[in-house]
């Protein structure tokens, strides 16, 4: 029973990681159509910049705070720089600058942290208990942001003029272009937003990885298998899709091998797209990629 | 068009006559530098016909050229094949890899296929580190000098040998490549790139030409692997990864994708690059980043094309 528990626990905190890589995945590519390549960067950026003000000593919150803010900024700023000069290019070259952003990126962490590092949980409690199953905080905090930042983004969609304004420009470019909107602007804050999406999935996670300029590459495929598992494009799809990856990775590496567990997601994203490409749960939000 | 093709074919014979009095006036390092730049004319060769011309999202280039390399290393230093016969079945293997894995991949869309090629890689990646018996481990293996069947059995250690080897290959493969545009197959690969729908109204299975330049691909990637293992004595993982990847897209686009002589010239180019900023870590991701994102930005046709369309205009002002 503790063990059904912890795997719980531990799985969904995994999936959460996957679900909010995928949800900033997501906001830009509804908006832009665009698979959004750099985004494993934006994940380690928020790391990176909250581990240098940490070491910097500045208190844990607050380093979270503006690793969130400034990674807003940079996604904006990736907007502006790679994609809207691009606005009117096929995909391949829009994708290929993505590429060369987070080849960018890599690289200047590269310059000024060369080792590897750990990074410290964000709660001193070492672990907690329920019943007789011992929880990792870190991994009860992930699941609890995964619920914050997804009730968060479903009201602001559903429930704000603001959010009135995305969803029509998520619809139809054309369409909202139409009715006075600037696609430029919605655009630019997409970009932003998925950037610090991005950016507090590896917070979250930086504490069970080690701090390194190439720690984004696989949280990044994750996120896309997420993305393809829970139905392209769709944002429930995103946060389910993630979730369930990570219960079927933990509980395959728990239960049946440790092997099978780390192939566990790889295996999936071939069984999805090759059996059902539309993904598992075709929602009508969700787009043809 | 005769024409045309004689001034190419003599083209082709000038570069490699030049090519082939290299080891006599370069110093060492230099003909050690452009044997690596041969294997990877072979690698963008191959890489180009399925991204550039058959227009197919496939991020497929390091898994394919580390599998050659794999299947050529292990062959030679397990069971001490000739080399011939390594790159043989590093080609083969690549192939039938690439048959098998396309038959399912090549059936979905853009994105999808970047997405499950991706993950191809980073599974054969995940296989070489940990089955370590099969695979090789995470430090790779050792690939001993292989012997050259058709050289008498001899090895061929000398920078100087493998040169004039790797240009033979590079040559064949660019020759081969060549001639695969001109046949109807290629044409094919053009139209699908443009508009699947009306290649499918005229006639072309899309499913089938998809899948030709998909195996095409993998063929040539697995030969250049087969033979870059050579070059680099040791099968290494890590160098078959995401990086790996990232340069290869960056010799097609600086190039100029689609194009196979500026894939010829992209490699040229980067490889020397790379080489040179190897020993600054994390320069040459900022620098490759910044070319691509700028190549993007400006020359949208590549650097290749470009220059190619200017001289164009000359000849024909001057004409």
């Amino acid at each position: 029973m503790e063990d059904l528990l912890q795997v719980l626990v531990s799985g969904l905190s995994q999936g959460a990681v996957y679900a909010l890589m995928a949800l900033g995945l997501t906001f830009i590519y509804r908006s832009t159509t665009v698979l959004n390549f750099a985004h494993g960067e934006n994940f380690m950026l928020g790391a990176f910049v909250t581990v240098v003000l940490i070491e910097g000593g500045v208190s844990y919150l607050l380093a979270v705070a503006i690793a969130v803010v400034a990674l807003l900024a940079v996604g904006v700023l990736i907007d502006k720089i790679a994609f809207e000069p691009l606005l009117e290019r096929d995909h391949v070259t829009q994708v290929f600058a993505t590429i060369a952003v987070s080849f960018v990126i890599k690289g200047l962490v590269r310059r000024v942290a060369v080792d590897e590092r750990g990074v410290p949980p964000l709660l001193d409690v070492e672990f907690i208990r329920v019943g007789s199953a011992v929880l990792n905080p870190q991994h009860v905090l992930t699941v609890l942001a995964l619920v914050v930042v997804s009730v968060f983004f479903w009201f602001l969609f559903l429930r704000t003029g603001l959010g009135r304004i995305l969803r029509a420009s998520t619809q139809s470019l054309r369409g909202a272009t139409l009715v006075g909107i600037d696609v430029r602007t919605v655009f630019a804050a997409m970009w932003g937003v998925g950037a610090a999406v991005g950016a507090i999935a590896g917070i979250l996670a930086a504490p069970t990885l080690l701090f390194s300029p190439d720690m984004g590459a696989r949280p990044l495929l994750l996120g896309f298998a997420a993305m393809a598992l829970g139905g392209f494009g769709s944002f429930v799809g995103a946060v389910i899709g993630g979730v369930l990856l990570g219960l079927i990775q933990i509980a395959a590496g728990f239960y049946i091998s440790t092997t099978l567990g780390d192939l566990s997601g790889f295996l999936l994203i071939f069984l999805v797209l090759v059996v059902r490409p539309e993904g598992i749960f075709k929602t009508s939000e969700s787009t043809a990629a | 068009m005769r024409a045309l093709l004689t001034h190419e074919a003599a083209t082709l014979a000038a570069i490699t006559l030049v090519a082939a009095l290299g080891p006599l006036v370069l110093n060492g390092y230099y003909v050690y530098l452009l044997t690596i730049v041969f294997a990877y004319v072979i690698l963008a060769a191959g890489f180009n016909v399925v991204l550039g011309w058959s227009g197919q999202l496939a991020f497929m280039s390091a898994a394919f050229f580390g599998f050659g390399a794999w299947v050529s290393g292990r062959a030679t230093s397990l069971y001490g094949v000739p080399a011939e016969v390594a790159l043989v079945l590093g080609t083969v293997g690549a192939a039938v890899l690439g048959l098998t894995f396309g038959a399912l991949a090549v059936r979905l869309a853009r994105y999808y296929l970047a997405i499950v090629t991706l993950t191809l890689m980073y599974v054969l990646d995940y296989s070489y580190r940990n089955f370590a018996e099969l695979m090789g481990g995470v430090s790779g293996f050792r690939v001993r000098d292989p012997r050259f069947a058709l050289l008498g059995g001899a090895q061929a250690t000398s920078d100087t040998d493998r040169y004039y080897i790797g240009l033979v290959l590079a040559i064949l493969t660019y020759v081969v490549v060549r001639w695969l545009r001109t046949t109807p197959t290629a044409r094919g690969w053009r139209v699908i790139r443009r508009d699947e729908r009306v290649a499918a109204a005229l006639g072309i299975n899309v499913y089938l030409s998809r899948l030709s330049a998909f195996v095409v691909s993998s063929a040539l990637l697995g030969l250049a692997g087969a033979w870059f293992v050579f070059l680099n004595t040791r099968f290494l993982p890590e160098a078959f990864g995401m990086h790996e990847l990232l340069f290869d897209f960056l010799i097609l686009v600086v190039g100029g994708l689609g194009s196979l002589n500026g894939a010829v010239v992209g490699a040229v180019l980067l490889v020397m690059a790379r080489e040179y900023l190897r020993t600054f870590p994390g320069l040459s991701e900022i620098l490759f980043g910044g070319v691509l994102l700028a190549v993007a930005l400006f020359v949208p046709a590549g650097l290749y094309g470009t220059v190619a369309a200017r001289f164009r205009s000359l000849r024909e002002r001057v004409a």
